[in-house]
This record gives C-alpha cells, structure tokens and sequence, in this order.
C-alpha cells in the first residue's frame, strides 16, 4: 500500500476516499500508508520488528542436538515450522511410516530441504525387531557432511530415533555401551529394553568418505 | 577392529576374466581394452564391471567401517551436547577426561556449591582450561540442594553467551537441577517456549524428576539482565 502513487493522475482518487470513509474501524489502517508512505526499502517488512521481539519458538518433541549439525526430535508439526527454519537444515531424515503430514511436506519443498523418507515401522517387542537396512540407510547419509546439518526425527522422537543415535555412537564414535543407554533411556523414558539389545548387537556395514568426514566420526 | 582400505574391494570387484580366453595372451591387467574383444563377454556387463571398480578405486579415500573403535570413550554423567561447542553434564571422573579430551573444551561453568574434585582441577590444570566456580559459597545459608541465585544465572550466562569462551562445559555434581537451571534460562534466550524448556530440563533429572523451584527459576527468569551483544555472541544465539 505505501507504494500507491498517490499524486499519480491515472489513479481514481474519489474512490479510495470512499474507502476510507467506508471503514471506520480501521481507519488508522488506511490513513496510515496514505499519509505517511514507508519508504521503499521497509516496504517489504511485514511484521514491525518491535512485535517480532516476544516471538516464542516451540522445538518438536524431544528435540535435542547431537552433534554440531546433527539434531534429533519428534515428528515436527506446523508450531515447529519457525523453530526449525532458524536451523538452516540442509537434510531431514525421517524413520517412520506416517505418510498424511500434507502442511509439512510444503514447508519442507518451501524451505528447500532434502527430504530422505526411510519407511521404518515401529518395533514391537518382542515381536518385530528394529529394521537394520533402515538403520544403515540413515547412518550412510549421516556420514557425510554435505548434508549437514541434518534433522533425524521418528515419530516420538523416542525409540527409532533413539536407536539410531545409539549405533552412532557405538560404531562411529566409540562411546561405551552404558553411556549409550543411559542416553537411549533419557529420551525413551521407560520402555525399549529390546532396543538396549539391538544396540549392543547391531554391527552395520558403512562405507566413509574420509573427504566428506564429520569431526565427531573416530577413525583410529 | 577391522577398516579395510578401498584397494580390497576393487581386488574382489574386478572383472574376472579366465586366462585363456585372452586375445594375444596379453596377461597385463592393465590393458583392459584388449579383453573386449573376446566374444563370450557381454559388452555392457564388462563396462559396467569397469565403472564399478573404477567408482571403487578412484577416491582412494573412501574406507569401509564395519565395527566400532577398539578404544572405548566414556562420557560423564548425564552428558549432552546442548548446542554447537557448548556441553552440559555431571562432574567428570578420571575415567571421563579421554572423552573429555576429544571434545577440547576451553572453559568450565562449575556451578555446584562444593569444589570441584582434585581429579576434575587437575584435569583441567593439565588440558589449559579454565574452571569457572560461579555458586555463591560460605555465604550464609548456601546448601548444596539450594538453588542458583540470580547472580549465578546472569554471571554463567554472561560466559554462555560470549563466543570468546567456546567450546565451554556447563557442570555440577550430578548435572541434573543447577546446570538445569542455567540450560533452561539459556532456551528462554533462545526464545523457546517454557513446555519444551521443562521437557528438556526433566530429561536430565533422573528418577525423582524436577524440581518445582527450579522450574519457578527459569520461569521468572528475566531475559532482559542479559543484554546480548552481537559481536561477541555464538552464531546459533544470533539467528533468533
């Protein structure tokens, strides 16, 4: 609106008076650009920078950091979409099987991220174990640094997740197995003891570029 | 442990061409153009053997990985990286410092009303880092199992938010409720909303779970003591 050329001739005055008279309630809306024209470089703006400073940002479920450009969570849903764009991620890996998330699957082509959907089902213990080509599949895309940073999320952001980030820390950065659990546990809260087993057993085949190598991955 | 270099895999992968078939009984494995010659093999087959051992052996730097390091690295209790070079945790023992090592980490926050232990002081003395003692001690009334003050927060949060310091580990004995509370605060800054500061303060509590009055802690926290200044502060503080 500020760009109106107000003094312009082509433009039919008479009728945006009319508008204006025809708005009372929101009068300071219309009088506002007509009488005070932002300059053309504000003009963009759309939020006033002063109404951006409470802004609140919500992290998905059981976000965290796991090491410098890798991130782990929850399914995001639309109140994460802000939070999230402020990481700048280049990759999202999901391991899960829910496939009706439509608002987020635009954001994703709006932000222009590489979207790796790794069609993994829940483990139900006994039963159904973890899936480990799932588990391969996302560790070789974690590997390689081009994609960082990368947000790995399940659903929950408990189990899935949670045994992913425990065979990284196993084969790539040689934790100990308890501080392995003790981690799993943190976000799983409780149930998953099958995934403690799969995590200690689960030895997968990974091919490395040593170009493309993680500071946090241990070669030695 | 068992990385094997790429030349194993392009020894398995290459074309494997019986002997005698070889026109003018040319045995140098490099003079691969005389082998296409030979009618039995499949022309496309052969190329696409050719690229894979090409793909396999060109980058020389490519290595395969089937089986963790053989040293083992312990993290400390209730260890997390909370962004990019800055860690929380309890306090580290002896068998913590190799893991410690890896991170090379230049400032401790200890936040804990006791000293640190002479293991962690000596540790630190050694590496070249700086531990910080932020808790108000010996002024009347401090007991471990109360919370930070509010200076605490500000003076931890000052070095938190100074990129001069990096890469820092925010520590107390157990890393549960006072580094809690410096975290916590330190998510407000970031803007997050107070659920999902709680969510990530409980992970850390263990089987007790938190503390009301620390959450009250983060809760009054007030953003505006720590005025931020854009030159000095981490990257990741800055994209708000």
């Amino acid at each position: 609106m500020s760009s109106l050329p107000l003094d312009n001739n082509d433009i039919d005055l008479p009728e945006l008076e009319e508008l204006e008279f025809d708005d009372d309630d929101n009068d300071n809306e219309v009088m506002i650009p007509c009488s005070t024209p932002l300059p053309p470089h504000l003009s963009s703006i759309v939020v006033p920078s002063f109404y951006k400073y409470p802004k609140i940002y919500v992290p998905p479920l059981n976000f965290s950091v796991v090491e410098d450009g890798i991130y782990r969570s929850g399914h995001p849903i639309k109140i994460n979409f802000d939070f999230l764009a402020r990481l700048n991620l280049q990759t999202i890996i999901y391991l899960g099987d829910k496939e009706d998330q439509c608002d987020y699957y635009r954001w994703l082509k709006n932000q222009n991220i590489k979207f790796h959907y790794i069609k993994t089902e829940s483990s139900s213990e006994p039963f159904v174990m973890n899936n480990p080509d799932s588990i391969v599949k996302a560790l070789n895309l974690i590997v390689d640094k081009k994609n960082f940073p990368i947000l790995v999320h399940s659903n929950k952001g408990k189990h899935r997740v949670g045994v992913l980030v425990g065979i990284m820390r196993k084969i790539l950065q040689g934790w100990s197995l308890s501080g392995i659990f003790d981690e799993y546990v943190k976000f799983a809260g409780g149930k998953g003891e099958a995934d403690l087993e799969f995590m200690e057993l689960f030895n997968p085949q990974l091919q490395l570029n040593l170009q493309h190598k993680p500071e946090f991955v241990r070669i030695d | 442990m068992s990385y094997h270099p790429s030349k194993d895999i392009s020894q398995v992968q290459a074309p494997q061409i019986p002997r005698d078939q070889k026109v003018n009984g040319d045995h140098d494995d490099d003079h691969d153009d005389e082998r296409i010659t030979i009618d039995e093999i499949n022309q496309q087959q052969y190329q696409t053997k050719v690229s894979q051992r090409l793909s396999c052996k060109a980058p020389s730097n490519i290595i395969n990985i089937s089986s963790s390091p053989m040293q083992k690295v312990i993290p400390p209790l209730n260890f997390c990286p909370v962004e990019r070079h800055l860690y929380r945790s309890g306090q580290p023992t002896p068998l913590n410092h190799g893991f410690l090592k890896q991170l090379d980490i230049r400032n401790i926050v200890w936040l804990a009303a006791e000293d640190p232990s002479d293991d962690f002081l000596e540790f630190a003395d050694n590496n070249d880092i700086a531990v910080h003692c932020i808790a108000d001690m010996g002024d009347g009334g401090a007991n471990p199992w109360d919370g930070l003050s509010e200076n605490s927060i500000t003076q931890a949060l000052r070095i938190i938010t100074n990129k001069d310091y990096y890469p820092i580990l925010v520590c107390c004995g157990m890393g549960r409720h006072r580094t809690g509370t410096v975290i916590g605060c330190l998510r407000r800054l970031q803007g997050w909303n107070l659920a999902s500061v709680s969510e990530e303060y409980r992970r850390f509590t263990g089987s007790k779970g938190g503390r009301i009055l620390v959450e009250l802690l983060i809760e009054a926290f007030d953003m505006s003591s720590i005025p931020i200044d854009e030159s000095m502060a981490p990257e990741w503080l800055l994209s708000q």
